[in-house]
């Protein structure tokens, strides 16, 4: 915690944890044993342990969208609340700048304060202890005897109204001096030793004052504390047996009405008045506890776990419709847009290619840098306070032309670098802005084809998102094809492999396609998985001295990859291709040195794309020559747009 | 008056059927024609018959009363094309604590009942603390699997499939084996409920 927002996120976020366990608790009061009214708080601290808010998961109760709102609204910050750690950490050493500054001082303030003060009243206590004298121990080494259990220092002090164990590493039992002391109290105190209930008290102490302005959760240290007195009193009772029992319900009986001053460190049968009735009435139900209970309440616990600690994962707010005036609204689409983050390349892309599609701004938070975010937002408000008030999403890509909402958008030859990826998106248009967007749009070109516009994009990891960075503005471009799915003659190709023979030049363009299903006015999908991914490629061969074409008879190609493994090469019957990317011809028969095909990509559309390195070709030709072994490389610079 | 035996019989016979409705579902036009809160109104009627005999029973009814006000609340939100299930998360989560404990004391309570009436040699208690405990195992797991894993948590298995996918397998696998679990429940209080027959009606 670094600041006022983390330090409220986690306190809140442990608040919420602390409401739903209570009103859990309060259902299962006499149903489940003490083991599981003590032990569930476990829960609550892997809670207040583990920083909130991570990846923008959120524990039962939306905190970090809330927050999130709130400060935006409240400081116009744009950047995550972000909890480093459950404790707090160092302010800037420049001091407070902000109010909000000064009330995190403040906090920090008191976490010290009630640290000393804690440490102190535990140093006075064991100097107190120090002046105490010696106890003869033969009572506690037969108790402890009796129920195998361990033993530790015992010392006399006077005035004291009862039993304890003070401490963790170096514990000592002290006893009033000049008291009896019965049994069942020792063998109370030296179950609290042997199950180190001294520490749990230390660590709910830690957890007072890392949060000693939350009443919720003081209210719940204080229950935890009674829990772990209510389950060293279950241990006991299930050690002792008859009148032994309603002896020792006797002797809790007479504290009921002792006062209790909690000290940190310590564990004591007496823990106060209200607090004794609440463990009598345990006592008294202590028969009712079905046996055979354990499996019911490790399966509560476990239907709890996750939630609980893991907590669930951010769906993106109300993107659509906000409105010209909705601030709130605004304010929280953009929270629940930097809450959710991109967990994958393709859930990044997805965004992005919605972003365009619908001109959404929200959309496009989802998959820009943190760092982009004020500016985004500035755009948006731009837009919606502007003289033509668009909707408080409105956000300008410069696509040039209207994309098609019902096709959606395609990757073009998307390739893995530098522990990021890039690709160029494709987005079909239902109209192109040839002349610019002022000038009337144009449907179809002059030799009715369609338009698309493409753009060449980066996506990388940044923290725990993915974001997409655009590399460089949209262009136009008449589509050659019906479709866009398995490439396009028109659009930049991921290689182009060529070579020289025989006074032919050989030119083969390859490109992929990556799909991430599309519905019509769907969300983007931050964790999407490529659906499909398909390559394609184009190959020709034109002459480079006249007649050279005439003289080859077949041919025959195979990609070649860069480990060396690929297809055989083989002359399949006619003209075709094969899925594993091999295709061949005939020449004279088909017409010349033309082929194109296409397939699936890979095993897994997710798998990191690999091209081929160099494609193999066999020509054979019709004047008795021997046939002719050549290959295809990748030209200098590879991409032919 | 009916004889105390009389009232075993008519509570476990509410419990078997309340089962019935549990388990089964029958819908026209999207509404249930065999509620699930008919089932936690039989099984509050079977905890009124039964409590005299088995004091834990008691301890059931604020939860018999949650599971059924909310399954009742979830009917009237279908009837009316909507679903409760999914908008109050905090809410699912109590039910699903709540529900997993129910059952499991439920039937062991049953079991109890069983072993104090069954014929000698029937083992009808063991019978159902063992499908009780199965129930209860294939409960954790699909609250687990079904309820939280989706919810964001990436996992990726061998091959690269996605987690969401084997989640769903392994829960058709767990809802598979829940039926079979709790078809065998419900003949076993069936079943137990031929214990409380006179033995003129047994033969």
């Amino acid at each position: 915690m670094t600041d006022l927002w983390s330090f409220l996120l986690q306190t809140l976020t442990a608040a919420g944890a602390a409401a739903f366990l209570l009103v859990l608790k309060s259902l299962f009061r006499d149903k489940l044993s003490p083991r599981w009214q003590f032990g569930i708080w476990g829960l609550l601290a892997l809670v207040l342990l583990y920083p909130a808010g991570r990846g923008g998961r959120y524990v039962l109760f939306n905190w970090p969208l809330w927050l999130e709102t709130l400060k935006t609204a409240l400081t116009r910050d744009y950047d995550l609340i972000r909890v480093t750690a459950p404790i707090p950490l160092p302010a800037p050493l420049s001091g407070p700048q902000t109010p909000l500054d000064v009330l995190y001082f403040l906090y920090v303030a008191g976490v010290v304060v009630l640290l000393a003060w804690y440490a102190l009243a535990y140093l006075r206590l064991r100097l107190a202890l120090r002046r105490g004298s010696p106890a003869d121990d033969a009572q506690l080494r037969r108790v402890a005897a009796q129920y195998e259990l361990p033993v530790c220092r015992v010392v006399e002090v006077e005035g004291l109204p009862t039993a304890f164990v003070c401490g963790v590493f170096r514990p000592v039992l002290a006893l009033p001096a000049g008291q009896p002391v019965d049994d069942k109290v020792l063998l109370h105190e030296l179950l609290h030793l042997k199950y180190h209930d001294a520490a749990w008290g230390l660590l709910i102490c830690l957890f007072r004052c890392l949060h000693w302005c939350n009443p919720l959760l003081w209210y719940c240290a204080d229950r935890a504390g009674n829990d772990a007195e209510a389950l060293c009193d279950q241990r006991v009772l299930e050690r002792l047996e008859g009148e032994d029992r309603r002896d020792y319900g006797r002797i809790l009986l007479s504290m009921a009405s002792d006062k209790y001053a909690r000290a940190v460190g310590t564990s004591s049968m007496a823990n106060g008045g209200r607090n004794v009735r609440a463990r009598i009435e345990a006592i008294a139900r202590f028969k009712r506890y079905p046996a055979g209970m354990a499996l019911a309440s490790v399966s509560v616990a476990l239907v709890l776990l996750f939630p609980l600690t893991l907590g669930w994962g951010q769906t993106l707010a109300k993107a659509n419709g906000l409105g010209h005036s909705g601030e709130l609204e605004f304010h929280t689409a953009m929270a629940s847009a930097r809450l959710t983050p991109c967990t994958t390349a393709a859930g990044a892309f997805d965004a992005y290619g919605k972003a365009v599609i619908h001109d959404n701004g929200i959309y496009r938070a989802l998959c820009a840098p943190l760092s982009e975010h004020p500016a985004l937002a500035a755009q948006m408000e731009g837009f919606a306070h502007g003289p033509d008030p668009w909707v408080h999403e409105h956000w300008e890509s410069g696509l040039p032309g209207r994309a098609d909402h019902t096709v959606g958008y395609f990757l073009y030859n998307l390739t893995q670098a530098d522990g990021g990826y890039a690709a160029v998106m494709v987005w079909p248009l239902q109209m192109a802005y040839v002349d610019g967007p002022d000038a009337p749009p144009v449907y179809w070109s002059e030799e009715d084809r369609a338009y698309a516009a493409w753009q060449s994009l980066w996506a990388e990891r940044q923290g725990d998102r993915w974001v997409v960075l655009p590399q460089g503005e949209f262009h136009l471009t008449e589509t050659e094809g019906d479709g866009l799915v398995w490439g396009d003659d028109a659009l930049p190709s991921a290689a182009i492999y060529a070579a020289d023979v025989d006074g032919l030049r050989l030119e083969l363009t390859y490109q992929t396609v990556h799909s991430v299903s599309y519905t019509f006015g769907e969300k983007p999908k931050v964790n999407a998985r490529f659906d499909a991914a398909g390559e394609s490629f184009d190959f020709t061969g034109s002459e480079t001295h006249p007649g050279a074409a005439d003289l080859v008879n077949r041919y025959a190609a195979a990609p070649v990859y860069a480990d060396g493994s690929g297809p055989a090469l083989e002359f399949g019957s006619g003209q075709g291709s094969s899925s594993d990317g091999t295709f061949w011809g005939n020449v004279r028969d088909y017409g010349g040195l033309l082929a194109s095909g296409g397939s699936g990509f890979g095993d897994d559309p997710n798998d990191p794309p690999v091209w081929p390195d160099h494609y193999r070709m066999v020509l054979t030709y019709v004047d008795g020559r021997e046939e002719q072994m050549v290959e295809l490389r990748p030209m200098e610079g590879g991409k032919r747009a | 008056m009916i004889s105390d035996r009389q009232r075993l019989y008519r509570g476990v016979s509410c419990a078997a059927w309340a089962y019935f409705f549990l388990y089964f579902d029958l819908s026209f036009n999207g509404i249930s024609v065999l509620p699930n809160f008919v089932c936690y109104l039989l099984l509050w009627q079977a905890i009124s018959f039964l409590e005299g005999e088995e004091r834990d029973l008691a301890l059931l009814r604020p939860l018999c009363l949650l599971l059924g006000v909310w399954v009742g609340a979830d009917w009237l939100f279908t009837i009316f094309g909507e679903a409760l299930d999914g908008r109050l998360p905090v809410v699912d989560l109590l039910i699903s604590a709540a529900a997993i404990y129910f059952h499991f004391q439920l039937f062991t309570d049953f079991a109890h009942l069983a072993a104090r009436y069954q014929s000698e040699g029937m083992e009808l208690d063991r019978r159902l603390l063992r499908l009780r405990t199965v129930q209860t195992v294939l409960l954790t797991a699909s609250s687990l699997l079904g309820g939280w894993l989706p919810s964001g948590i990436q996992l990726f298995f061998p091959g690269n499939a996605l987690a969401e996918e084997a989640v769903s397998v392994l829960l058709v696998a767990l809802a598979l084996a829940g039926l079979v679990v709790s078809l065998r429940l419900m003949f076993g209080l069936f079943a137990l409920r031929k214990c409380f027959l006179p033995s003129e009606d047994k033969a």
